[in-house]
């Protein structure tokens, strides 16, 4: 339970021809990670044969579910056989193709109507109509808007051959100028110079008859074609009705599929040979051994090989079912490496017991128990996250019944009362955070003994807890509390200080006030909780206040109490949850813990959803 | 009410305490909000250990609040 789930390590030798056998029976069994071979003496093995059509076919499929914009929280595993996939998706992909490129059709000729109505829509203004832009080899046309008042004296310069229709329109000057060709060289240049800014009439000029009547065919026509629109996609829509299930349930298979077919990349081979490595929890070594060498009829050679220290052992955290929400917060750091000490079980027992300290109140516990409960039925992606709230929600109610706190009332005198036993509450956290650190110590002190023995585990964790004894020494024999000399103490401090030195160098006596201030930072679960309580308090001051007022402002009354204690509760769930998490990864932890391991993830297996 | 110097003195310093901590506290941890912010929206898997960093210079702040009640209990 303190430690990640122990693994072995097997290697697996076997001819290329059970290849598929071994792939399928691995990722059935879902319990074996594999271990990428890096290509060096031996080469990487090949992907399965089916490895080009199932890819073919999932790119296929998943064209279509984007196409159908088809979404499918939970498709069911169903298994498929490839020809009868191949000719649905077939199929399917015909129809699908089909109204796509009839939709294609009508938008592009929507996009066109549109920009043949703006044209006509300026075509209309200057009664113009749209032959008169016809294209001739003797005569250029030009349409657009111009700001120069004086571009005809500008032309006239060149030639008078030429004729412009010009109308004004909103402040700018819509022209129309038709010349002999020969001088539409000079023109051109004319009018980019009187920054010209041009209409393009290609799209009307085959149209005959006048703008005004053509910009109302157009409008009757646009409305049709967006009806025969509307239609396609209803047909889409239906499509995508009738076939979504299918389309996601072989999409889930394919995947599968492909995942099989691609994993013997991650494998090493030989002319005839294949063999890879791979981790796998003790518990499941030997069902898997059965289990393979069944699936190619005992014709395999598996070896279970030692677990070296540059091994990358995969983590798979072991905790009871009841604690394993609170491996949330494990993996919201770092993975413990294998060797080290999973702390979910520890953090599973402080910190609902930290945050209770600091909410401490009936009222607000409830409630937060409540909220989660909600929360954790909405969201089940959080569910975890919901999970530690709600147990430490409890927490907050049992701490409510020893403070005696109902929002921020007392209804009845707790055991220790917040807002005048700030003393106690101080050294009771204190005190929590001396056991806190120095079991931290303790933990990091067996995983030291373990790897390099007693010496170095001494000089490294047992000089931080000598330290404090020397400082609880030296206080009590100066205040004359014990009746001892004075030297004890110094003593004791000259050799912690020593044994520091040898066990983390210089750095070591640098931090050596870093012991107080992580004890002391424990004083935030007074802070915190004072704040919480003294907001309360405060609200309800104020509300009996307005209250006493006269009955004009119970209304207001009312508000500000919900909105007080909604605001209290806000910060009530966030301070608390912060706080003693950051008790835990900062103060706790880093006594012990360095993490960094990798997680678990057995071929076959699903990623499941978090909210992280 | 009257007030002896002394006490008020005291209630000055508790204030200036937890006061300066609070401030410490803002100038250490706007820099590594900002910084963790940055390294979140890289990857989000460093959600805990940005937590971890931002967290780091509330200590202060408590300090200051530990000291802030020592001085009141005098007072």
């Amino acid at each position: 339970m303190l430690k990640p789930e122990r693994m072995s390590k097997l290697f697996v030798v076997g001819a290329k021809s059970k290849l598929e056998n071994i792939v399928s029976k691995l990722q059935e069994l879902k319990v074996a990670h594999i271990v990428e071979h890096k290509k060096g003496e031996f080469d990487l093995c090949a992907p399965l044969k089916s490895f080009d059509n199932v890819s073919r076919l999932l790119v296929q499929v998943r064209s279509i579910i984007s196409h159908l914009k088809i979404t499918i929280a939970n498709p069911k595993i169903t298994k498929f056989s490839f020809d009868e996939l191949e000719k649905n998706t077939d199929k399917i992909k015909e129809e699908v193709n089909g109204i796509l490129d009839e939709t294609k059709k009508i938008e592009d000729e929507i996009s066109l109507l549109s920009s043949q109505k703006e044209v006509l829509k300026q075509m209309a203004l200057s009664d113009l109509l749209p032959e008169h832009f016809h294209k001739s080899n003797y005569i250029t046309s030009y349409f657009g808007y111009i700001d120069d008042i004086d571009i005809a004296k500008k032309l006239e310069k060149i030639t008078d051959g030429f004729e412009i229709k010009a109308t004004e329109q909103d402040k700018k000057i819509l022209a129309a100028i038709f010349v002999d060709s020969k001088y539409a060289e000079q023109f051109d240049k004319t009018l980019i110079d009187a920054s010209f800014s041009e209409i393009d009439t290609s799209p009307v000029i085959s149209l005959k008859g006048d703008a005004k009547g053509l910009f109302e065919k157009i409008l009757i026509k646009n409305g049709k074609l967006e009806a025969k629109l509307a239609h396609q996609k209803d047909k889409i829509k239906k499509l995508a009705n009738e076939h979504s299930s299918y389309l996601a349930d072989a999409e889930k298979f394919l995947s599968a599929e492909a995942e099989k077919a691609q994993v013997p990349l991650s494998f090493g081979s030989t002319k005839e040979t294949f063999f890879l490595r791979c981790f796998l929890p003790q518990d499941d070594v030997e069902k898997v051994k059965v289990e393979l060498m069944k699936s190619t009829s005992g014709k395999l050679h598996i070896v279970e090989e030692e677990l070296g220290n540059e091994d990358e052992i995969p983590i798979k955290l072991n905790n009871p079912n009841q604690i394993k929400s609170f491996e949330f917060f494990t993996n919201m750091l770092s993975l413990p490496k294998y060797n080290e000490f999973d702390p979910t079980f520890l953090m599973a027992f402080t910190f609902p017991l930290f945050f209770g300290f600091m909410l401490g109140d009936v009222g607000y516990g409830v409630v937060t128990f409540a909220l989660f409960y909600f929360l954790k039925k909405k969201i089940p992606a959080g569910k975890d996250f919901f999970n530690i709230l709600m147990v430490a929600s409890v927490g907050a109610i049992i701490f409510g019944l020893i403070y005696g706190e109902v929002f921020g009332y007392e209804p009845w005198h707790g055991l220790i009362v917040r807002t005048h036993d700030i003393n106690i509450l101080m050294i009771i956290s204190i005190i929590a955070g001396a056991v806190q650190v120095n079991l931290g110590l303790v933990l990091g002190f067996i995983l030291v003994l373990k790897e390099h023995g007693f010496l170095k585990a001494a000089y490294e964790k047992l000089s931080w807890i000598l330290l404090q004894i020397a400082g609880v020494v030296l206080y009590v024999s100066s205040a004359n509390i014990i009746n001892l000399p004075i030297f004890v103490g110094y003593a004791l401090l000259a050799l912690a200080i020593f044994m520091l030195y040898k066990g983390e160098g210089f750095m070591g006596i640098i931090e050596m006030p870093s012991i107080v201030s992580h004890i002391v930072s424990y004083a935030r679960l007074m802070a915190v909780g004072l704040a919480s309580v003294f907001i309360a308090v405060m609200v309800n001051d104020f509300v009996t206040m307005l209250f006493h007022k006269g009955i004009l402002f119970m209304p207001l009354a009312l508000i500000a109490l919900i909105a007080g204690h909604t605001f209290n509760i806000a910060l009530g769930i966030l301070s608390p949850t912060l706080h003693s998490i950051r008790l835990h990864y900062v103060e706790f932890f880093t006594k012990f813990y360095k993490g960094g391991g990798v997680e678990y993830f057995p071929f076959g297996a699903e990623k499941e959803k978090s909210i992280l | 009410m009257v007030i002896e110097i002394g006490s008020g003195l005291l209630g000055v310093g508790a204030g200036l305490a937890l006061g300066l901590g609070a401030v410490g506290t803002g100038l250490a941890q706007q820099q590594a909000i900002a910084a963790v912010i940055g390294a979140i929206a890289e990857d989000p898997k460093m959600f805990g250990k940005g937590l971890f960093f931002v967290v780091l210079p509330e200590t202060l702040v408590i300090f200051g609040l530990v000291i802030a009640i020592m001085l009141m209990g005098k007072m």
